[in-house]
């Protein structure tokens, strides 16, 4: 089988063919096929520098103090 | 008059209202100048140049000296009656040249006043870390409520709320009971910071 395959995608390629898909189909899955998994849920810690907005007014005036 | 007008004239008040002008910190000398002055630029009645002419008024009858000319000068300047910032930091840059000349005790207070200046002319713009940076140098120079207020302002804004809440939490262990009151009340007051008490208590 693993002298075949090398072989059998050669062949292909000499008439034009492209070699078939590793793994066309999750029951042909093995280990080298296998994604990493997916990280774990960063979204549900709060993102840093992200500007807050305490503000209701409805205006983009805020408080500051500029005392003399 | 117009629905536009009526609006505007809302919207003014409201910006004002957003612009505080203490003068609890200044040298006891000037206070009660600066509260004149102060209070004829709350009244929306007086325009800029009524307050220019009355802080000049007050200096040369030697109740402001020079220093406290120019930041009165910047803070009408600033003032969202006015929103000259240009002109407002050319004022600054006064008040600091004039605090170097005049030296003292009182340098550092003053230095801290400009610091304090910069940092909202930034703020204003929404420069907010260039703002912070002032903010934390006006801090050094000059421990108040105030200062300590404008810097919590621009952590919020920067969106570093946890580092605003352990600032917070971190002052109110290692200030005076007086200091933390006065920080309190303009906790208090502003809408920005109000939160930040619920945050402490509920992290």
């Amino acid at each position: 089988m693993t002298l075949f395959a090398p072989i059998f995608a050669w062949w292909l390629a000499l008439f034009g063919v492209s070699a078939p898909d590793p793994c066309p189909h999750p029951v042909f899955l093995d280990a080298t096929c296998e994604q990493a998994p997916p990280p774990p849920n960063q979204g549900a810690e709060r993102s840093k520098g992200t500007p807050h907005t305490f503000k209701t007014r409805g205006r983009p005036t805020t408080q500051i103090s500029n005392g003399f | 008059m117009s629905v536009q007008s009526i609006l505007e004239r809302v919207l003014q008040a409201v910006d004002q209202e957003a612009y505080l002008t203490p003068v609890e910190q200044v040298d006891g000398r000037f206070h009660e100048a600066l509260s004149t002055v102060a209070a004829a630029l709350a009244d929306p009645s007086k325009h800029p140049d009524e307050c220019r002419g009355l802080a000049r008024a007050l200096h040369r009858e030697g109740r402001l000296d020079a220093v406290h000319l120019y930041s009165a000068l910047h803070v009408i300047a600033a003032s969202p009656k006015v929103k000259n910032y240009a002109e407002a930091a050319r004022w600054a840059a006064e008040q600091e040249s004039a605090a170097l000349s005049a030296g003292g005790a009182s340098l550092e207070a003053n230095l801290a006043s400009v610091d304090r200046h910069r940092g909202v002319l930034a703020f204003l713009q929404g420069h907010y870390e260039v703002a912070l940076d002032y903010f934390a140098r006006a801090l050094e120079r000059q421990r108040t409520p105030e200062n300590v207020g404008n810097l919590l302002c621009a952590l919020v804004r920067l969106g570093e709320i946890d580092e605003a809440v352990d600032l917070l939490s971190h002052l109110r262990r290692v200030l005076p009971a007086s200091f933390v009151r006065a920080l309190d009340e303009r906790l208090h007051d502003d809408p920005d910071l109000r939160p930040l008490t619920n945050l402490e208590r509920d992290p």
